[in-house]
């Protein structure tokens, strides 16, 4: 069955349905979680938080653009907003309680993490990657993410983003261009990367 | 340190990511989600932050003000009320009187 078609069941209350357009897209919103806030409980929560909101906006679906890129768009705001929130937290975090008795660690720093598809010969370097990305402006992040790690087109990414596919375009050139130049630093900055 | 071998590094660096395969979330996510739908549904309230951000600004200027009509009442009274509380406590209320002028 079409997503389209799943998604108008959904929205005349067909858990059925919803549990299929759940099977069919729940990879790609947990992975492009992932990727943005690089936490797997944060990951799962959003992921949650899209599907939740997928089921109770159905009825508003008018189809103006693919499932698949509604979809993407909501992620992809929840995303952003959780990133946001998580921001602000640490910013707050040394006002109010910053400093965890036992370890004297920040309490809003996340531990590193290592995501679960990526293979343990490349954990290392594909950590440093993730912390580039993490580096970069919300705008290229999104680009990148959705480009790069989900293999999304650049006229999709231009509907989820609603830009222009040229704006696509040098979003995605900037934003490898700033990967490049972060990771190239941190090469600088740790001689002998090369032998690894 | 020459720069082929950076390049080269960070090709690889980036190429990490390019080999990884879809993560699937937890099997039980989907009950999670299911024990969510069946709790009774309430869209928050979203205050834009044009209202939060002209709200906080009111609130600025409020103490602003007040702070301000606090320092000018002050400024006017305390070079008299100083000297004179001085005066009192030495008793030398007629000097201080004729270095005020008064």
């Amino acid at each position: 069955m079409l997503p389209e078609e799943l998604l108008l069941l959904t929205s005349q209350g067909d858990k059925n349905a919803f549990r299929q357009l759940y099977e069919m897209f729940n990879s790609r919103v947990y992975n492009t979680c992932l990727y943005y806030l690089q936490h797997v409980p944060d990951a799962e929560e959003i992921t949650q938080d899209v599907f939740i909101e997928v089921y109770h906006s159905s009825a508003k679906f008018r189809g103006g653009s693919s499932v698949s890129t509604w979809i993407y768009r909501v992620t992809v705001n929840k995303c952003l907003d959780k990133l946001r929130y998580n921001n602000r937290q640490k910013r707050f975090a040394f006002v109010s309680s910053i400093f965890n008795r036992d370890t004297g660690a920040l309490q809003h720093d996340k531990p590193d993490f290592n995501h679960p598809g990526i293979s343990l010969e490349n954990k290392e370097k594909a950590g440093i990657v993730l912390n580039a990305i993490r580096q970069l402006p919300e705008n290229q992040q999104t680009a990148f993410i959705l480009k790069q790690v989900e293999g999304v087109s650049q006229k999709e990414i231009s509907a989820i983003m609603d830009l222009s596919e040229k704006a696509v375009e040098s979003l995605l050139q900037r934003a490898k261009a700033n990967l490049r130049k972060i990771l190239g630093d941190f090469y600088n900055q740790n001689e002998g990367l090369d032998n690894n | 340190m020459d720069n082929n071998s950076k390049n080269r590094w960070v090709d690889e660096a980036l190429d990490s990511i390019n080999n990884a395969y879809r993560a699937m979330p937890d099997d039980a996510l989907f009950n999670k989600i299911e024990q969510r739908l069946n709790v009774p549904f309430t869209k928050k309230k979203v205050i834009p932050l044009r209202i939060v951000s002209a709200a906080a600004a009111c609130i600025i200027v409020l103490i602003m003000t007040n702070i301000y009509t606090i320092y000018i009442q002050k400024g006017s009274n305390v070079g008299r009320d100083g000297a004179q509380s001085v005066a009192a406590y030495y008793d030398i209320n007629n000097t201080a009187n004729e270095i005020m002028g008064l």
